[in-house]
Formats: structure tokens, sequence, C-alpha cells
């Protein structure tokens, strides 16, 4: 097919789905990302368990809470189950969570994952948020193997591998 | 074999949008220029773009204008009326008494900024318009002539003026006619920075320069701390390029997706504001953003900022911030310490965003300086500056309506929007570039994109969850004198989310919670923005009976339908 009756074809599935009422539009529009939850993946050391990183911007007599500079600034949270024993994976004692950098130039231990979430405010465009297996809570960076992760919705921006339409999706409405 | 042709579509465009070369546009040279789609409003340009931007063109739409017919201030003019169009002059304070009558013209004036001229619009002449001094609980009346080349009226924002006189045209009133006259009687209930501009068009006539400040004082002497200096700052930003001014949609708005972003930031209508002040110096700026689509990220060179008020009150308590974040419409008073001699730039500090690329860029934008001298001042405010002070009187004021904020909620709105009709190149980008949307759009991040949607194909929209009725088919009834706990939220998953500063008419309100979040440190409001995805909740006062609207402050959106009416029924009246 060429691309123009291609284009039409998303076109009119486009404009069929932006007039359809919203509970119907809901139920077929692809979602993106949500801008205040990071649901965690596991990898391979931990293959049964799941994770979810809940942001809220931090509190501010203002509309928005940023940093001088400009940065969203939000409250993180981080709660996990389904983590076998940390001394199953090695010589560790504890989970911690971390937030850091694309770029891993900046690292931020949240916390140790223990009945409460962990939790820390972060300040950064793109970010990754990831649990690891840890000998014990107080490292400044981690050492030992990850076993949840995810990214900040802002880290898909172009990354077209990760749009619902290479998910199986439809164009969102 | 649908999901192939997407796939297959999506790869086409994204490889070639990658190997474009990137448009050599900066915010210093001229914006693309489009031969044969001139018009008296000149020729259509594509908006320049800031050189962090390295934007490629979209393909399929180096051709394609907005569905408009352009058009700008005093384009119909022959060449000895344009002439003939006086030189604006920078605003003037004005001290009214109770009782006193003020004439107010809007006409077209010629402006020098930055050594361009431009024909714009005016109050008085003045840029901004007169700043208008009155003492709390006073009325005016003030003469309102539309001299310009539309119709216009006068809307005085946060003011809980009488509905007669709020300046909304098709609720309150009839628009002003070209060469008409209205007069507007103006109380003024509430101390603090106020502004007035037009509520017709409000996408080009504000653009343009119509608005100015009305600073209300409160008979109390000590509402205020004790400051060296009063500083009155409206911020705006404008359009331009070494061509002139960008043309506005003569029939409807265009820049509709994200409003029309300036590329020259203005205060009080002149680049570069300066201000110079002894070491030591405690000054008060009442902040306003008259921009149309620009939330600000406001700092002073590291000098302290002392948050003291906003909208229409002061805060429960003084508190120090490290930035203002400033929306559309809304004012904030701080008071900022100059200690140390030297120069504080005043800037605007923000993560922009390349939507193409993916990529956040800081971007820093000067819109003036403060230079502080080596002589002290003679008066040191240090002491009362660095003493955060409560209102008492707005604390006991707020215990009357406490047992309100854990009422259940009683109205709701959803922002959201639909675009329908767009160029097809335009709307295969925009629904692969959907990742993301930032909770506040800091900057446009596809000036080419947002330059073609206008009013024709954008409908933003206000609904209403339980009737679904939309903008002007809403009409709420509160009494008079009830209260109603509003709850507004920002629908991510909208084709194309955007923040939203919501301005309520004539009533005030209280941000009772963000996301679920109680606020700490109430203030009386007329403006809240709704970053994307974010929910809030309001209490309104009912206290001014009359029928009201609420919208959308960004002017394209407005514009685009993002408005809605609510109406409070005297408690005069029978039932």
């Amino acid at each position: 097919m060429r691309a123009p009756a291609a284009v039409g074809l998303v076109l009119a599935s486009g404009l069929a789905l932006a007039r359809a009422q919203p509970a119907e539009r809901a139920a077929r529009c692809a979602v993106r990302p949500s801008l205040y939850r990071i649901d965690l993946a596991a990898t391979e050391r931990a293959p049964g368990a799941k994770g979810v990183a809940r942001l809220r911007p931090a509190a501010t007599p203002f509309g928005l809470s940023v940093s001088v500079d400009g940065h969203l600034v939000l409250e993180v949270e981080v709660s996990a189950e389904g983590l076998p024993t940390p001394q199953s994976l090695g010589p560790y004692t504890t989970y911690v969570a971390w937030a850091t950098t694309p770029t891993l130039e900046d690292v931020r231990r949240l916390g140790a994952l223990t009945d409460r979430p962990a939790t820390g405010q972060v300040g950064w465009n793109k970010f990754m948020v990831f649990v690891t297996a840890e000998p014990n809570a107080a490292g400044e960076r981690w050492s030992g193997p990850v076993v949840l992760r995810g990214m900040s919705a802002s880290g898909y921006m172009q990354n077209f591998s990760a749009h619902p339409l290479f998910n199986g999706g439809v164009p969102p409405c | 074999m649908l999901k192939a042709i997407v796939l297959a579509v999506v790869l086409s465009v994204a490889g070639r949008l990658a190997a474009q070369t990137p448009t050599p546009d900066t915010m210093q040279m001229s914006g693309m220029s489009m031969p044969g789609m001139g018009g008296k409003g000149g020729p259509l340009r594509m908006p320049p773009m800031p050189p962090y931007m390295r934007m490629p063109m979209l393909r399929g739409m180096e051709h394609v204008p907005p569905r408009v017919t352009p058009f700008l201030p005093g384009q119909d003019l022959d060449s000895a009326a344009a002439a003939a169009v006086p030189l604006a002059t920078p605003s003037t304070a004005v001290s009214l008494a109770d009782g006193d009558t003020f004439a107010l013209r809007a006409s077209l004036v010629r402006r020098v900024i930055g050594g361009r001229r431009f024909v714009m619009y005016g109050y008085n002449g003045q840029y901004p318009g007169p700043l208008l001094r009155v003492k709390q609980h006073a009325t005016i009346v003030v003469r309102f002539e539309n001299q310009l080349d539309m119709p216009s009226s006068l809307h005085w924002h946060g003011v809980r003026v009488d509905n007669r006189s709020d300046g909304a045209p098709g609720v309150t009133q009839e628009a002003v006619p070209v060469g008409g006259r209205y007069v507007y009687r103006v109380r003024f209930p509430d101390a603090g920075i106020y502004w007035y501009h037009p509520h017709v068009r409000e996408d080009i006539q504000q653009s343009l320069g119509l608005f100015g400040n009305i600073l209300v004082e409160s008979p109390d002497r000590a509402y205020y701390s004790p400051v060296n200096r009063e500083e009155v700052l409206l911020l705006d930003d404008l359009l331009v390029d070494r061509e002139g001014l960008f043309s506005f949609g003569r029939e409807a708005p265009d820049f509709t997706i994200m409003g029309r972003f300036g590329n020259m930031f203005l205060v009080n209508g002149e680049p570069g504001y300066r201000l110079a002040v002894g070491r030591g110096a405690v000054v008060r700026f009442f902040l306003t953003d008259a921009s149309n689509s620009r939330t600000y990220n406001l700092s002073f060179g590291g000098a302290p900022i002392k948050l003291v008020a906003t909208d229409v009150s002061r805060f429960e308590r003084e508190e120090m911030v490290s930035s203002v974040v400033l929306a559309p419409a809304e004012r904030y008073v701080v008071d900022v310490r100059f200690d140390s001699d030297g120069t504080y730039p005043l800037t605007n500090r923000v993560q922009a965003i390349n939507h193409v690329t993916g990529e956040f860029y800081p971007e820093v934008d000067t819109l003036g300086e403060i230079t502080v001298s080596r002589t002290r001042v003679s008066e040191d405010h240090g002491a009362a500056f660095n003493t955060l002070r409560r209102d008492a009187a707005l604390g006991a004021e707020l215990e009357r309506y406490r047992k309100a904020f854990d009422r259940p909620v009683d109205r709701e709105l959803d922002l959201t929007v639909n675009i329908q009709g767009l160029p097809i190149p335009l709307v295969t980008f925009m629904t692969t570039d959907t990742m993301y949307f930032p909770p506040v759009e800091w900057n446009d991040g596809m000036p080419d994109m947002n330059w073609v949607a206008t009013g024709e194909e954008t409908r933003w929209i206000m609904r209403d969850p339980a009737t679904g009725k939309e903008n002007m088919d809403i009409d709420w009834h509160f009494r008079q004198g009830e209260v109603a706990k509003i709850r507004l939220f920002n629908d991510p998953q909208a084709m194309h989310p955007m923040s939203h500063p919501i301005h309520f008419h004539g009533l005030r309100f209280l941000v009772l919670e963000r996301d679920g979040v109680p606020t700490t440190n109430l203030a009386w409001k007329d403006t809240v923005l709704l970053p994307v995805g974010a929910t809030v909740d309001l209490l309104l006062e009912a206290s001014n009976p009359g029928r009201w609207m609420a919208h959308c402050h960004i002017a394209e959106h407005l514009e685009s339908g993002m408005h809605m009416t609510f109406t409070v029924d005297s408690a005069k009246a029978g039932p």
C-alpha cells in the first residue's frame, strides 16, 4: 500500500476515535504512560516481583513545584511485592530503592523497602527508579543486583519502541 | 493489517524527520515567509525558533499556513492614517478616590520596542495601560471608549465587581462596538494587585498591549511589611521577528494548541527591565502574568524571596521561596532583599522541551536586572523582611469556611480537547508524539505545528462529567451565600493535554487540595493553574450574584471554546 493511503487510514482511524463518546474512547484509545506512576518491571533476578513508584508534585504555594532552574520536583514513593528474600540472591540483607538520571550521573537513595514504602524527592527531567538487593541500606551507590526498574514518562519521549502503537495499541485520541 | 500500516507510516515519518536538516531560524532571525500567502496582514511566516530547538521542519508542512486570514492592527489604514497613529508613552499611575470618574480609551498606538516599530493597541495611548491606584472599598466609574478596529470590552480581573460591570460580552454585556462606549462602575472590596484587560479576542487584543494593573491599597498601613520600594511589574511576551509582528487569525485564533508564546520578553511593555536600589534594599514586587500562554518561573539572581500575597488576599503565613511560578492571569506579591552590591538578573528559568528530539533544554530568559549600589539604604528593613508574618485576619476569616473543607464535591469539571481537521502530516506526527506531555508547557515545543492550528480545528473543552455538558452549554447555579466544592481534573489522556490556568469571574475561591494533598498555606484566589494530570479541589464562595464566566486564561484556549457560565442566584430573589 502506498504511503498516502496508509496515512489516510491512520487519519480516518484517528478521526473516528475522536468523534467517539468519552467512555467508548477510553476503552478503545491507547493510554500513554502516567506522569505520576511508574510501574516497575521485574528483572530476571526476581521474576515474580512487581513494584510501583508513585509520584506526586512536591508541596508548593504555587500551581506546580519546580526548582529555581525549572526542574519539576516530585515526591517519590516506592513499594514492591513478590520479592524473594534478599539472602536468596547472595550476600544481601535488604532491598533499597534508588532514583537516577538516565546517564547515571546523579543517584539518590530513596531508602530501604520495609513494611513501608521508600520515599524521597527528585528534581530531574528524566529519571529511572529501581530496586536493588544490598548488603545494607546505608550505601550511597548501589552494589547489588537490580530486581525492579522503571523509567519516568518523560524518558519515553520519541522512543517509538515504547509507544502504545508498538505494543498492540491504536493511536491515542 | 492496520497495525502494519500504522507502523510503516510511523517509521517513515520518523525516518524522514531524522534525515531533515535543522531549520536555521532563531528568535533573532526572520520567520519563514510563505510567498503568495500574504494579504493585507502581511505575508504569513512560520514562527522562528530559539537556537536550542534545532527543530526540523515537518515534511509536508513547509507550505501549509493556518486556515485563517492574517490580521494585524491598522492593516486597513491608508498611509496618511497610519502615519497619524500616535506614539505610545510609558504607563503612568493615576490615583483615584471613591466616587471618581476616569476615562479609558482603547486605540491603535505606535510602539517602538527594542528599536523596532510596531502598530499595536493601548489604553489612553500608554503601555501598559495606566496603573490605577485606588483605596480598598472605593467605587470608581470608568467611561470606556472603543477606538480599536474591532469590538472590545473591559474585564476587571479578580475584582469582585457588580455583575453588569464584569465586561464579559455575551454574558454581562454586549461587546462595545468600534466607536462605542460603555460605563463601568467598579468597586474594590479586596486589597491587592489586580488587572484589567479586554474580553473580546483576547488572543489579539491582550497580546497587543491591552492590559493594565490596579493596585488596591488597604486602609491598614501595616497590611504589608515596610519595604524600601514598591514595583508593579506586568510580564508579557511578544512574538516578533525582524519583519515585524506575527499576524493573528482574523476569523479565528491561531496557535490554538499551545497558545501563542512570544520570543521577546517584556516587563511593563519594554524589554530589559532596569531597577537601581541601594545595598540592603527590600523591594516589593507586584507581579502579574499578562502573557497569552506563558507560565514563568521567576527568580532574582539568588536574592532571597519572601512570598506575601496572591490574587485576592495575602497568604495565611508568609514563606520564603526559591522562585515564583506565575501562570497567565495569576498575581503574586513578593518581597525581595538585595543584601550585597552588584547586579541581580530577573530571570525566567525553565526546562524547555523540543518535542521532535524528545530532549529537555535549560532555558534562561533574562527579563531585566536590578543594580544594587554600594551605598546602603537609609532605612534598613532587614528585620521586617526576616520576619515571616501570619495574617491573623485571614486566619480568623477562614475559620468560617473550614467546616466546608471536608464537604463532598459539589461540581466537577474535566478539561480536555477535541482536535479535528488539521493537515495530515501534523495529525500523523501528533498521533505518535504522544508519549509524554509535561505538567506545564514552559515553551512552545512545536511552534510550526502550533501555529497552523486554529480555532476551526481545535476545540478546548470544559466538560461537566455529571451531565456531559460542555463549555457554554454548562450553566451551574449556586445560591448567594453558599460555598461549593469544585473538583477540576486536567485529563492527561486527551489528544494534546496542556496546563490550564482556570479563572472564575466575580468570585473568589480557596485551593483546598492538589492531587489529594491538602493546601497548608491558604489564600483567596481567582485563577488556579491545572497542570496536566492534576486534580484540584476549590472551595468557591458564591457571594456575588449574577451570571459569570469561568474559563481557561490561555487566550487561544479561551477563544477556542474553553469557557462556561455559572449563576449565583441572588438571595433577594424568590424561589
